[in-house]
Parts: C-alpha cells; sequence; structure tokens
C-alpha cells in the first residue's frame, strides 16, 4: 500500500468514527438546548397570557383569544390548585397532515375570579428531522475534509515528497557492481537532507567493502601464484634426484597432482575477479561457428578417447559483439563441461540459433540445479574441476549482456541468448 | 650459455637456477631491478627471465632500457599477473616469450632453449642428438637422413622432452605443454600414453633405439 494510501486509510477511519461519535453528540446537545429554550418560551407565553387575561371580560373575549392563538388550550380546572408541569406530547396537525410533536406547559390561571386549567403548547422540531440535518452537515464536512486532504496530499507528494521519491528511484537502479557512487539531490526538508547524506554513506560504505573483498580475492590470488610457483618447482627439482623408489614417486605425483589442482583453481579465481573487474573491455563481431570449432579441436582428443559424437548445426552465421578471449573462456568451459559429465559413446549436441547457443547433453538430472551457477558448487567431490567453471560462464554473461538458461528434461542443457 | 634470473623470490630463483645448471648453463640471479640493470649492462647474457613485478621498480621499465641500449638479449618474461595487457605491453616492448606464474620448469626450459635456438642460430635451425635431427623450421625429424611422420602433438611432445634432455619430465607438465588450458578436462593422462607410445614406435619403426625412459609415476626422460 503506498504511503499516502496508508495515510488517506487512517484519515478515513478517524472521520468516521468522529462522525459517528458526534452525531449522537450534536442531536443530544443540540435537542437540550431546543427544549430549555422552548421551555422558558413556554413560560414566557404563560406571563404574556397573565396580563392580557385582564382584558378578557366576557365569556365571548375568551372564546375569540382561544381561535385567535391556537397554542393556548383553556379548559375549566377539575381540581385546584394546579401546579405548573412540563409535558411532551404528539397530535395530528391537520394543517401539515401529519403528526407533530409537541412540547407542553400545564398550568393553572384564574380569569373573573373562575379558575381554568391553560395548557401552553409549542411544536417542536422532529428527530428524525433533527438527525437527517445533523449527518447531512456532517457528511458533506467529511467529504469536503477528505477531498481537501487527497488534493493538498497529491500536491504534497509531488513537491514535498519528490526528494523522497527521486533517491528510491536512484536507489533501484544503483548497482554496485557496476556504478562508482550515488548522486542525490539535496533537499530544503531536514529529514529528506538527513536520508540523503545517510543513504550516501552507506552506499559509499559498502562500495568500499565491495571492493575491498574484490580486491582481495584478486590480490590474494596473485599472493598465491609465486609459493605456488616455488612448490611447483620443488617438487620438480624433488623428480631429479638419484634413487626415488616407487613408494616416493607415487607421493611425489600425487603432490604434483594436488599442486596442479590448487593452481587451476587459483587460476580461475583469478579469471573470475579479472572478468569480476571489467578487465577485458574490447569487443569484436565473432562468428560463432567459427569459435565454436576452434574451441572443439582443443578437446579433439578428449571426445576421441571417450567415444563421444559431437554434432553442430549452425543454419544462421550468427555473428557475436564480445570479448574474444570471454568468448573463449566461455565456449571452452560449457563444451569442457558438457564433455566431462557425458557418458563414454554418448552425443553432445551443440545448435547454433540466431542470437542464441544451445549445448546439450545426456546424464542424470542435478540434485541442485538451483545452485548450478554458484561458485564452488559441485554435484560431487570426484569430479576434479574446480567449481568455478559454470560461476565463470555465468560471470562472463552477466558482464558481456547475455542470458543463460539451464534445463533439463532427458538432457542437461545450457542455452545461451546473444 | 648465459642466464640471468632476475626474480625477487628467492627460493623460486634458487630452484630456477638449480634447473638450469643441470642444462650447462651458467645462471646469475639478481634479486631487484637495481642489481638487474647493474648485471645487464655490464655483461652479455644468452636469455635473460624477468620477473615484471619487482620489488624496486617494474620490470618492464628494465625491458625498456634494454631496448634503449639495443641490448635485446632473449628476454622471457615471468609474471604472477598473467595478464592480456602486461603480455602484449611486454612482446612489444621486445620480449621473446612470456610465462605466467606458476610454471613448471621443465616448461622454462623449453621455451629457454627455444629463445636461444632462435637467437643463435637464426637460419640453420636444427638440433642434432644422437642420430635424431629435428628442424624446427619444417618441423619434421629425421633419423640417419631418413624422415620419421609425426603428428603435430607427437612432434611437440620429442621437442619438449629434448628440450629438457637429461631431466625428468612431469606428467603434468607434458599435459599442460600439449594441451594449455585444455587439460583441465583431462581426468586421466592415458592420451599421454598414447601419444608416447606412437612416438616411441615411429622412432624405433626407423631403427633409431629408444632414448626416452620412463620414469616410474612421473614421467619421461630423453636421454642425451
Amino acid at each position: 500500500m503506498k504511503l499516502l494510501g496508508r495515510t488517506f486509510r487512517n484519515y478515513l477511519l478517524y472521520s468516521t468514527l468522529l462522525l459517528l461519535v458526534c452525531v449522537p453528540l450534536f442531536y443530544f446537545f443540540i435537542r437540550q438546548l431546543f427544549v430549555k429554550e422552548m421551555e422558558e418560551e413556554l413560560f414566557h407565553h404563560k406571563q404574556n397570557f397573565q396580563n392580557t387575561a385582564t382584558y378578557i371580560v366576557t365569556d365571548k373575549d375568551l372564546k375569540i383569544y382561544q381561535l385567535l392563538n391556537e397554542e393556548f388550550l383553556l379548559t375549566e380546572a377539575s381540581q385546584w390548585p394546579i401546579r405548573d408541569s412540563l409535558f411532551s406530547y404528539k397530535a395530528y396537525d391537520s394543517v401539515e397532515h401529519e403528526i407533530i410533536p409537541y412540547r407542553a406547559l400545564k398550568c393553572g390561571i384564574t380569569i373573573q375570579d373562575k379558575n381554568y386549567q391553560l395548557i401552553i403548547r409549542e411544536s417542536i422540531v422532529g428527530d428524525i428531522d433533527l438527525i437527517e440535518r445533523i449527518v447531512i452537515i456532517q457528511i458533506s464536512l467529511l467529504v469536503f475534509l477528505l477531498a481537501g486532504f487527497i488534493l493538498i496530499n497529491q500536491n504534497l507528494s509531488k513537491k514535498i515528497w519528490s526528494p523522497f521519491y527521486v533517491i528510491l528511484e536512484k536507489l533501484k537502479q544503483y548497482q554496485i557492481d557496476k556504478d562508482t557512487e550515488i548522486k542525490l539531490p539535496s533537499s530544503n526538508t531536514t529529514e529528506f537532507e538527513d536520508l540523503r547524506i545517510t543513504v550516501e554513506q552507506l552506499v559509499s560504505k559498502n562500495r568500499n567493502a565491495y571492493l575491498s573483498q574484490k580486491e582481495f580475492t584478486e590480490n590474494a590470488s596473485h599472493e598465491l601464484q609465486t609459493p605456488l610457483a616455488i612448490f611447483r618447482s620443488k617438487l620438480e627439482l624433488l623428480m631429479q634426484t638419484h634413487n626415488i623408489t616407487s613408494e616416493q614417486a607415487d607421493l611425489i605425483s600425487d603432490l604434483s597432482n594436488t599442486n596442479d589442482r590448487i593452481a587451476r583453481l587459483n587460476k580461475n579465481l583469478l579469471l573470475l575477479s579479472k572478468i569480476e573487474n571489467n578487465q577485458f573491455p574490447s569487443k569484436q563481431l565473432v562468428l560463432l561457428k567459427e569459435a565454436v570449432d576452434k574451441t572443439l579441436s582443443l578437446y579433439k582428443e578428449k571426445t576421441e578417447g571417450k567415444k563421444i559424437k559431437i554434432t553442430v548445426t549452425d543454419k544462421t552465421e550468427t555473428k557475436v559483439n564480445v570479448n574474444p578471449a570471454l568468448l573463449d573462456i566461455l565456449l571452452s568451459n560449457l563444451i569442457s563441461n558438457a564433455l566431462k559429465h557425458s557418458t563414454e559413446e554418448s552425443e553432445v549436441k551443440i545448435q547454433i540459433e540466431t542470437n542464441s547457443l544451445l549445448i546439450s547433453n545426456p546424464g542424470e538430472p542435478l540434485k541442485n540445479p538451483e545452485k548450478l551457477f554458484q561458485r564452488f558448487n559441485r554435484e560431487s567431490r570426484i569430479s576434479i574441476g574446480s567449481g568455478l567453471g559454470l560461476a565463470i560462464v555465468k560471470e562472463i554473461c552477466d558482464v558481456e549482456g547475455f542470458k543463460i538458461l539451464y534445463s533439463y528434461t532427458t538432457q542437461h542443457c545450457f542455452q545461451i541468448k546473444f | 650459455m648465459k642466464i640471468l634470473i632476475i626474480e625477487d623470490e628467492q627460493e623460486l630463483a634458487k630452484s630456477m637456477k638449480q634447473y638450469l645448471r643441470q642444462e650447462s648453463y651458467v645462471v646469475e640471479v639478481a634479486y631487484t631491478a637495481h642489481e638487474a640493470i647493474e648485471k645487464v649492462l655490464l655483461h652479455d647474457y644468452d636469455c635473460i627471465l624477468l620477473d615484471i613485478t619487482l620489488p624496486d621498480g617494474n620490470g618492464l621499465g628494465i625491458l625498456e632500457k634494454l631496448k634503449a641500449e639495443s641490448k635485446l638479449d632473449g628476454v622471457i618474461i615471468i609474471s604472477a599477473r598473467n595478464s592480456l595487457d602486461d603480455k602484449i605491453k611486454g612482446l612489444n616492448l621486445g620480449a621473446d616469450d612470456y610465462l605466467a606464474k606458476p610454471f613448471h620448469l621443465s616448461e622454462m626450459g623449453a621455451r629457454i632453449s627455444a629463445v636461444i635456438r632462435r637467437k643463435r642460430f637464426e637460419g640453420n635451425n636444427a638440433i642434432v642428438i644422437h642420430e635424431l635431427t629435428i628442424d624446427l623450421i619444417g618441423k619434421v625429424i629425421s633419423f640417419k637422413n631418413k624422415s620419421i611422420e609425426l603428428t603435430r602433438k607427437e612432434y611437440d611432445l620429442l621437442l619438449f622432452l629434448v628440450s629438457n634432455k637429461n631431466r625428468v619430465v612431469s606428467k603434468n607438465a607434458i599435459a599442460e605443454h600439449l594441451s594449455g588450458d585444455a587439460a583441465e578436462v583431462f581426468d586421466n593422462f592415458d592420451f599421454i600414453y598414447a601419444h608416447m607410445k606412437n612416438l616411441k614406435k615411429k622412432i624405433a619403426e626407423a631403427g633409431c633405439s629408444d632414448y626416452i625412459k620412463t620414469v616410474y609415476g612421473l614421467g619421461y626422460k630423453f636421454e642425451g
């Protein structure tokens, strides 16, 4: 939910609650005020009546008076004295054809030494009418309030919140491995200015950490090359010594194989960090088929040894704009991967299509296909690979802007979209 | 034959020196750029092994100095960086070859002998060992003027062993020499045995005695 939506929802909720509480409250207070005023009026009428009553002399006067003043109901008193009392009642109004509520004052009055009971009545506004009005007023108030709120907020979100949205957009676009630093617009609003400074600091800290980590991998790999070279050279010198027993020879051979493995691992790590560090910038158009054939020639012996049949189909003559060295590594890693995991006398298929390359080989499904491109992920520890081959493939695809997909139906299939 | 090793890692320099001495080379070592420049200006070397990352300066500076003095001995650059830029820069400055750390000593031996042969015997480029003649230009070998048909891999293998004659050349070094980066995929050394078998057979068929000895568990040795 959007920030403004959330605020608006809360406002709406609060306003509705306020409305629900206010309507009965208003009703109660207004009603009370009204009735009080009415009662004062009634007593005032009584006073008036008493003052004018002195002018009533005959019964005829009384009759006229009553006809002129409908609200005065004068009857002969059945009991005496009559205490002043207030009461409400409803009666049918012949003019308006509806039942109207009245407030009335009952009191005793003496005219010409005769005791009368006087009821003075005053019609009051109906409850429903009153509530209706209050609700209408309140709802229109609410509507205007919220409409105003939305308008003001929309305006605000455009103006005041704009630095926030700019920062958000910039952060979304920021890529730690590509962009050098993040440039954010400054703002007059303290909070946004704080946000900007904090974000910039955070990004620069992260970037430094990322760089030093990247540098570390590269430096560590570099530094390892020399000790590896020393180790390898000493092993070779050891091989030159005389009277080596077969037991010693086996040990030396094992050491030599292990040393080669470390050297390869280190070489691949170094390669990976070089690709990450964009040290292969130059590009040129390469005919894909040619590059594939070149790579296949490197593995000719391997394929012959395992009696693997390789079929290459190319009907498109697709050319790729790529760093040639990276393309070689990419193809070499994918093809060697396919060869390594193919059983003897199987078939590896390489299909070149318009802007895509498919390499498939038969084999058992993977246990963890989602980890396929992760560093040092290996399905088994038995294979001699460095565990970096496909990570390098992925990195090259990322750097060159290719897309790599892996799927398994009956065969392992890698597809690269250029 | 005089060789200068410019390498700040003393242990590595020691190994290189020891390996090369077995091939009757005269080997000198310089541990710093300063020391190296002194030696280079005073003496002539047949081949210089130059580590380009030195504590007191970039090795490429030494190369520039050599070029300026037109003392372009055979130079092989050694680098832990294995970067294409360094390689191109070095070769453009007149270096003859580039060797990335960690390298096999036998690979180094082969590269040195190739550089020296190129510098010394420009036109007449052939190695004669026992009755075998290796024609480096035509890349063919012959025994008593009778040529032996070898595949490219067999030829490379023989030349690699001969360049390191009388020394054990490990299977790992051969695999890397023959296949380069593709060596990674080979999870066994079967292909070396196959090539070696064919090579030995062809040499034997020509009537030449077997100079290639199998050293149990380690590799092969050409006895010269």
